[in-house]
């Protein structure tokens, strides 16, 4: 082994093959180690990278008491349990609300200055209020003008990713009467809307506790009582059976069931989904589902972002497929901070 | 029973010389193709690759072969345990090994570890890790520092 054992002059190939298998953050930090690995790091074919890359979830932190602040905290956590923070300062997170993220892209809503406080009610910023963002390119992309009436009920939005960019957009409200959803892909002019009436249904579909995601080419919603809504988001078509019960075995990998009495409590998930579902993750109601690799195992985050700014604060990690669970304090988050976890890709 | 077998001759850059099963040595898409050639009825020299790396690059091909019935979990777990048995040093000449003999799935098994060491850390803990000479001018690490604050700014 005498002759040239140096890490830092391995060829081209294989550091793009060591960088396509990194976070962003993590292969920013790779290719600031020496000027070889900065090469390799700045002429790395985009399409090398995987698909089904292993993704840990950001938590990012917003101040709601100063909505207007262009600042965000991203906290994650390795895999070894240590926490890294970064901290971003970006335009255009100045008076936003997170609606929904996937591989480095935010979807935000501009919302009017001083206006975020979700128990009074948040009021758009009806110029333009709909973009996704990315904060490492810092590239902008305006959506459609949405006329968001502000005594809807919230509004959820997420992001189909294709060929790592963004693909389509879904924006989606829930009442008891009916679910909607709109779409649109990048550079289109108008939102198209789809309604689902559920009241025709008989049975009351229940609107609070529900939770919504993109899975594959499907927008999904669940309510309380584990009915399942699935929209097509290629061929426009509500699913035929569409109201069939939430089915355990196959669906609960997917979503985190909350009880009704508040405890969030996970189901049990069937290994085989679990193995064949990659880089779902879901950013609602302060929990996420972050399957990765097989080697990996998946793991769910969760974060009781109620009990910021109390000393007790932490970041929950169960591995669902070997059972174990870590629980990390955070110490970082301060009263009146919120968090949303986010796929930063 | 007489085997009927057939073995590849490899010979390492410091003179091992190693029989391997004709289904272990395909392993390496390298040596496939000079099956397919006709190239591999003598010994087949590996000029830069030592008695040792070969020798856990072949218990490796050895381990898939005779693996391919198990399931794709025992696969996973015989791999993790092979890949954390290996020193940083070792690591290195694996993976120029098994790029250079083209085994596909242990040059993704070896960056992938590679991987898993850099996650979560900084550029120094990194340097540190490998042992890799900081070659950056104070200027230009400042400016790498400047233009993606965001990846440098954290406390742990």
């Amino acid at each position: 082994m005498e002759h040239g054992k140096n890490w830092s002059e391995l060829p081209e190939l294989l550091l793009w093959i060591i960088r396509a298998k990194l976070s962003f953050i993590d292969s920013v930090r790779f290719g600031a180690v020496c000027k070889n690995w900065q090469y390799a790091s700045e002429s790395f074919p985009q399409h090398l990278k995987s698909e089904r890359n292993d993704v840990s979830p950001w938590l990012m932190v917003n101040n709601i008491k100063n909505p207007n602040s262009s600042k965000r905290l991203f906290i994650s956590v390795s895999p070894n349990g240590k926490l890294t923070h970064c901290k971003m300062k970006r335009k255009a997170f100045k008076s936003t609300l997170l609606l929904g993220s996937a591989k480095g892209w935010l979807l935000l809503a501009k919302v009017k200055d001083g206006a975020t406080d979700p128990d009074n009610g948040i009021e758009f910023d009806t110029s333009n209020p709909i973009i996704l963002f990315n904060p490492f390119t810092v590239k902008t992309i305006k959506m459609p003008f949405f006329d968001v009436d502000d005594s809807s009920p919230p509004l959820w939005g997420g992001i189909l990713i294709r060929n790592n960019a963004p693909h389509q957009v879904v924006l989606s409200k829930a009442s008891h009467i009916s679910l909607e959803v709109w779409i649109a892909h990048p550079g289109d002019d108008t939102w198209n809307h789809f309604s689902y009436d559920t009241y025709v249904l008989r049975v009351a579909f229940d609107a609070n506790f529900h939770y919504r995601g993109l899975v594959a080419n499907r927008f999904c919603c669940v309510d309380v009582n584990h009915r399942l809504i699935t929209f097509d988001l290629e061929n426009h078509k509500w699913e035929n059976s569409v109201w069939k019960k939430f089915d355990e075995e196959a669906l609960c990998s997917i979503f985190g069931v909350m009880d009704g009495d508040d405890t969030t409590k996970w189901i049990k998930f069937d290994r085989k989904d679990i193995e064949s579902i990659s880089d779902c993750l879901e950013c609602q109601n302060s929990f996420v589902i972050c399957s990765s690799s097989r080697r990996r195992g998946t793991k769910v985050y969760n974060c009781d972002y109620q009990s910021f700014g109390e000393s007790k604060c932490s970041i929950n990690v169960e591995n669902l497929v070997d059972g174990s669970h870590q629980s990390i304090p955070v110490r970082a988050l301060r009263k009146y901070e919120v968090g949303n976890w986010v796929d930063l890709g | 029973m007489a085997s009927t077998l057939k073995k590849i001759i490899l010979k390492s850059c410091d003179g091992k010389i190693l029989e391997v099963e004709e289904a272990v040595a395909v392993q390496s898409q390298m040596i496939k193709n000079m099956i397919e050639d006709d190239c591999a009825n003598e010994e087949i020299p590996l000029p830069d690759i030592t008695g040792e790396i070969l020798s856990m690059i072949i218990e490796y091909c050895k381990m898939h072969v005779d693996g391919e019935n198990n399931s794709n979990n025992e696969l996973i777990a015989r791999d993790a345990d092979f890949i954390t048995r290996v020193d940083l040093n070792t690591l290195y000449y694996l993976i120029v090994a098994a790029n250079f003999l083209n085994v596909k799935s242990l040059l993704d098994l070896t960056c992938q570890r590679v991987a898993d060491i850099i996650k979560g850390k900084s550029p120094e803990e990194i340097r540190l890790t490998f042992n890799i000479k900081n070659d950056f001018t104070p200027e230009e690490e400042e400016e790498i520092r400047k233009k993606n604050a965001w990846a440098f700014d954290y406390k742990d």
